[in-house]
C-alpha cells in the first residue's frame, strides 16, 4: 500500500471524501477485492489508534480516582504477609538511609519522562558535510558522546547552526550532563524560534534533574496547550506539587 | 433528573475537550464500583473487573460521538449492559442473568456491536507500544486528538505539512509491518 493509496482509503474512513469521489470509491470497493481488504485493515488500525488514546487516558483517570483507594486495599490484603519482614526491611532502610544518599523525587521524575528528540534532520536541510552527517548518526545509534563531540566541531552554515546546537543540548541530556545542556538552552539558543517549544521542554526536565523545581515548573508552565508534550509538562506540574 | 445529567453529559462527550473528559470522569466515577462488583461476583478479579469496564467507557464513548446511542436508556445501565457483554464475548466468561438485580432493562438489553473487532482492537493497541515514542504521539495527536497536520509539523519540528503527513503514514506502515512480524495481520486474524 503506497502513501498516496492509504491517503485515500483515510479519508474515506474519517469521512472526509467529497460526496462523488465517495460514491466512486464505494463502487470501486464493490469491484476490488484487494482494495476492500486494504480498506478493513486501515479502518482497523486507525479504530485501535483511537481506542489506544483513550485507553491510555482512562488508566490515568482510574488511578487518580481509585488509585489510592486500590493501594490501600493492597496493602492491607498483603499485610499478614509482610508484616513478617517488616521490621527486616525497615532496618535495611534505616541503614541505607545513613549510609547511601537517596535519590531525589526529582530526578525519578526526569528519568521517567526524558526521551531524546528524535533526529528530524535531513540531508537536504544540511549542508551535507560528512562531520555534519558522522554527527547525526551518531545521534541516531545513541553515541551521545560522539555526536557532541563532532557536532561541536563541525563547520556549518549559520542557519544551520541552531539544529546541531539544539541536538547537542538534548545529546548531554542523554548522558545526564544537565548543566552543559541548560548552559545551551540558555545561551546560544536562547530566544530562539524554531525550537522554542522543544526548548521549554528539555530545559525545564534539566532544571527538574538539577533538583531547581521551581525554575522546571516556570518552564513547563509555558508550553500552553496544543504544544509539543502539553499534557505531559501538566502532569509533571502536578507530580511536581501535589 | 437523571435525564436531564444525561443529557448534558451525552452533549459534552460529542463536543470532546474538556468538557468531554470532565464527562468521561463522571461517567467513570459513577459506574466503575457498579461494574466492579458484578465481575467480582461472578469470580472474576480486580485486573478483569478494570479491563472489562474501561473496554465497555471506549464502546460507549464511540456509540456516543458516533451518533449511535439513542437514550433510550440511561447512560449507566447501558455501560453495565456492554460490560455484561463484554464479560462474556470478549473475556470468555459463562453468560449471567442481570434481571434479578437490576431489573429486565438491562437481562434484555441488545448491543449492537462487533465483538470480533472488538477483541482485535485489543490486540493491536498493546502492538502500538513497540512503536517508537515519536510515533506514538503522532497517531494520538492526529487520529484522537484531531489535531491538524499543520500543529503536528509545529510541534514535531518538521519542515513542511506534507513531510508531517509523511511522518504519520510511515507510523501506520510501520504498525502494519510490526502485525506482520508477529503474525496477526489484521485480515489474518
Amino acid at each position: 500500500m503506497n502513501e498516496e493509496h492509504y491517503d485515500q482509503i483515510e479519508r474515506y474512513v474519517l469521512d472526509l471524501m467529497p460526496d462523488q469521489e465517495k460514491l466512486e470509491f464505494e463502487v470501486s470497493l464493490t469491484r476490488d477485492e484487494q482494495l476492500r481488504q486494504d480498506m478493513e485493515d486501515v479502518r482497523l488500525l486507525i479504530r485501535a489508534a483511537e481506542s489506544k488514546s483513550m485507553a491510555n487516558e482512562l488508566d490515568a483517570m482510574h488511578e487518580e480516582l481509585f488509585g489510592e483507594n486500590e493501594q490501600e486495599q493492597r496493602t492491607f490484603r498483603i499485610w499478614p504477609y509482610v508484616s513478617a519482614i517488616a521490621a527486616g526491611i525497615a532496618l535495611i532502610l534505616v541503614v541505607r538511609f545513613f549510609i547511601i544518599p537517596t535519590t531525589t523525587s526529582s530526578e525519578d521524575l526526569y528519568a521517567s519522562y526524558f526521551e531524546p528528540f528524535p533526529n528530524y534532520i535531513t540531508l537536504r536541510q544540511s549542508d551535507q558535510t560528512a562531520a555534519w552527517k558522522d554527527g547525526f548518526t551518531a545521534y541516531d545509534e545513541n553515541r551521545f558522546s560522539d555526536a557532541i563531540r563532532i557536532l561541536s566541531s563541525a563547520e556549518v552554515p549559520p542557519e544551520t547552526r541552531q539544529d546541531a546546537d539544539f541536538y547537542i543540548a538534548i545529546a548531554h541530556l542523554s548522558q545526564h550532563q544537565s548543566k552543559e545542556a541548560i548552559a545551551i538552552f540558555t545561551s546560544k539558543l536562547s530566544g530562539n524560534e524554531k525550537y522554542r517549544e522543544q526548548i521549554n521542554w528539555y530545559l525545564a526536565l534539566a532544571y527538574l534533574k538539577e533538583g531547581l523545581t521551581d525554575k522546571a515548573i516556570s518552564y513547563f508552565s509555558r508550553i500552553a496547550p496544543g504544544e509539543y508534550n502539553h499534557e505531559e509538562a501538566q502532569s509533571l506540574i502536578n507530580q511536581i506539587n501535589p | 433528573m437523571k435525564k436531564l445529567e444525561d443529557q448534558r453529559l451525552l452533549k459534552d462527550l460529542k463536543s470532546g475537550g474538556k468538557e468531554g473528559h470532565s464527562a468521561i470522569k463522571i461517567i467513570y466515577k459513577r459506574n466503575y464500583e457498579k461494574v466492579r462488583g458484578i465481575i467480582l461476583q461472578r469470580g472474576g478479579n480486580e485486573d478483569e473487573a478494570k479491563d472489562v469496564f474501561q473496554e465497555a467507557m471506549i464502546v460507549f464513548h464511540r456509540k456516543v460521538t458516533n451518533e449511535q446511542f439513542r437514550a433510550d436508556s440511561s447512560i449507566d445501565t447501558y455501560i453495565i449492559a456492554i460490560a455484561r457483554n463484554l464479560w462474556h464475548q470478549i473475556f470468555r466468561k459463562p453468560a449471567y442473568n442481570l434481571e434479578t438485580e437490576l431489573g429486565e432493562e438491562v437481562g434484555n438489553m441488545s448491543i449492537d456491536v462487533d465483538w470480533d473487532i472488538i477483541s482485535k482492537e485489543k490486540v493491536i493497541r498493546a502492538i502500538i507500544e513497540d512503536l517508537p515514542s515519536d510515533c506514538q504521539k503522532i497517531i494520538k495527536h492526529f487520529y484522537y486528538e484531531n489535531q491538524s497536520l499543520e500543529v503536528i509539523q509545529r510541534n514535531f519540528n518538521l519542515g513542511s505539512v506534507q513531510a508531517a503527513k509523511n511522518k504519520k503514514y510511515r507510523c501506520m506502515k510501520a504498525l502494519l509491518k510490526l502485525f506482520k512480524e508477529k503474525g496477526i495481520k489484521p485480515d489474518t486474524f
